[in-house]
């Protein structure tokens, strides 16, 4: 344990707690599953329980339920329009999803389900699918004019076709890219400071006050980054829906 | 590095569909629907406060402007009534007082007149007693019976220059 | 006990009246959202996962192109060039449409004065 713990990237290992096989595949309950779980769960005591009184002045629970609820509503209807009315259960779910695991993650001991590039990307690649179905449903084969640029010669196209084309499908990769590495980057970071101060002792107070200003950094970034996922994920809606960007 | 174990992906992508799909029911069924119905709320009522509020208000000034109205009314009747209580007092005692002036002058010129009748009567004795006391003086002086007219016209003629 | 001009407290109660106005359809026009910290310090990571976003695309489609023409390793090596330029435009364009959410009107930091704490 001792030697394995030092290892700042040792707190991403993957524990499985139960195995679990369902026809085949591995569905084992895992210490990321465990926190899956716990943040789904925190997600919903606090925005039932807060909403519990239904106070015509909200508490502070009850504004940070309301916050979140016209924050993504907000985000929705800005980059969407009305028609992005009928998405907000799920984006707002995959918002706070994040933002949970996110915040979740920067609990010492804990673990952070999206600072595995899987998990991300399995988010990534539902929202990319998703929204390319919907843009196919919504206008047929006009969706392809996506990637054909307005206002460029025919011989030109050949060669931007292609390239938008890889820049579309960039879009799930770069999505789960991006939510990854800034979680895997900041938590390894607090790691690693979080060693010196073991390390140093008395000493520690230098790499001590340096990791009070990481975690105050890692909350924002934890935030910033569920919310350009989400905000991402409303411009690809837009896209698919309005057909321009 | 722990997230390229290949063989890890699979369940953590069997509990992230799982998770998900709850945290979708959850939202969707339960708490959005419930913060969307307080936030609705909410926002009717302050709505319908603000316009209570703003018609009140109104009426507020309705209430001032009808006040201000009737206070400018009763202020002139008011003036109005004093107005023509003076003057009704005033054109009162004008009466009275050319009333009172005319008895006055009526009983003036009573007293006038009743003065200028004694006088006469009593000039009229003093003529008479003239013109006996003279007949009688000549009648014993000069032994002469003058007659009545001219005794008179001497009497008068003496009195006018007497006078 | 003094008694209170009426019309002060009646401009007194206009102002009160407008200014809850005014706050309410600010509220309803403008969002109540509170804006993230524009993000200016991340810029060396978001060009990172760009870059690497598209370099794992294109190598990924040049690989799969190589093994289909038997051409290994030109055609993953070109789309790699190609990807460099992909991941380049991309970074500047995430960056602009993020920069335009984030510039558009989302009014900075707007709490409500003095939320009564409950608990």
């Amino acid at each position: 344990m001792s030697a394995e713990k030092h290892s700042p990237l040792a707190q991403f290992e993957i524990k499985r707690f139960v195995d679990i096989d369902i026809a085949g595949v591995d569905a084992s309950f895992t210490n990321s599953s465990l926190w899956m779980i716990i943040t789904i769960v925190a997600i919903t005591l606090m925005l039932t329980l807060s909403m519990r009184g239904r106070a015509m002045v909200p508490g502070r629970w009850q504004s940070v339920a309301e916050l979140s609820y016209e924050f993504i509503a907000n985000m929705l209807r800005e980059n969407v329009g009305s028609e992005g009315r009928k998405f907000f259960p799920f984006v707002f779910s995959l918002f706070m999803f994040i933002l949970f695991s996110n915040m979740l993650g920067l609990i010492p001991y804990s673990f952070t389900s999206t600072s595995h590039i899987i998990v991300t990307f399995g988010m990534a690649i539902v929202v990319f699918l998703g929204v390319t179905l919907i843009g196919i449903i919504r206008h047929k084969g006009k969706f392809l004019s996506l990637f054909v640029p307005s206002g460029v010669p025919a011989v030109l196209l050949l060669l931007l076709v292609p390239i938008e084309l890889i820049s579309y499908l960039t879009r799930p990769v770069s999505l789960a890219l991006r939510l990854f590495a800034n979680m895997m980057a900041g938590h390894t970071l607090l790691k690693v400071f979080g060693g010196f101060v073991v390390a140093l002792g008395m000493f520690g107070v230098f790499p001590l006050v340096a990791i009070v200003a990481l975690y105050g950094l890692e909350l924002i970034v934890a935030f910033l980054q569920a919310y350009v996922f989400t905000v991402l994920t409303c411009l690809y809606l837009n896209d698919a829906i309005h057909l321009h960007h | 590095m722990p997230q390229l174990i290949i063989a890890d992906f699979s369940p953590q992508l069997v509990w992230l569909v799982i998770s998900f799909v709850a945290l979708f029911f959850v939202m969707s069924k339960v708490a959005l629907p419930r913060i969307g119905e307080v936030l609705e709320a909410r926002q009717e009522r302050v709505t319908s406060d603000l316009e209570k509020a703003e018609s009140l208000r109104g009426e507020a000034d309705d209430a001032i402007k009808a006040y201000e109205t009737a206070l400018a009314e009763a202020r002139a009747s008011a003036h109005n009534t004093a107005q023509a209580a003076r003057d009704e007092m005033n054109t009162k005692a004008e009466a009275k007082r050319g009333e009172v002036e005319a008895k006055l002058a009526g009983q003036l010129a009573e007293a006038d007149a009743r003065i200028a009748a004694a006088r006469e009567e009593a000039v009229g004795h003093i003529r008479t007693v003239a013109s006996d006391t003279a007949k009688t003086v000549a009648s014993r002086l000069i032994g002469v019976d003058l007659d009545d007219a001219a005794i008179e016209a001497a009497v008068a003629g003496s009195m006018t220059e007497g006078n | 006990m003094t008694e209170e001009d009426p019309k002060t407290s009646f401009q007194d109660i206009d102002a009160r009246l407008r200014a809850a106005r005014s706050r309410e359809d600010e509220r309803v026009t403008r969002e109540t959202a509170t804006a993230p910290e524009k993000p200016g310090a991340g810029a060396a990571m978001r060009i990172a996962v760009e870059m690497i976003s598209a370099l794992l695309v294109s190598g990924g489609i040049g690989w799969f192109l190589d093994d289909w023409l038997g051409t290994r390793p030109w055609v993953m090596l070109a789309m790699l060039l190609v990807g460099c330029g992909i991941g380049l435009r991309n970074t500047y364009r995430t960056a602009m449409r993020l920069n335009a959410d984030l510039h558009e009107g989302i009014p900075s930091d707007q709490q409500d004065p003095a939320k009564p704490p409950e608990d």
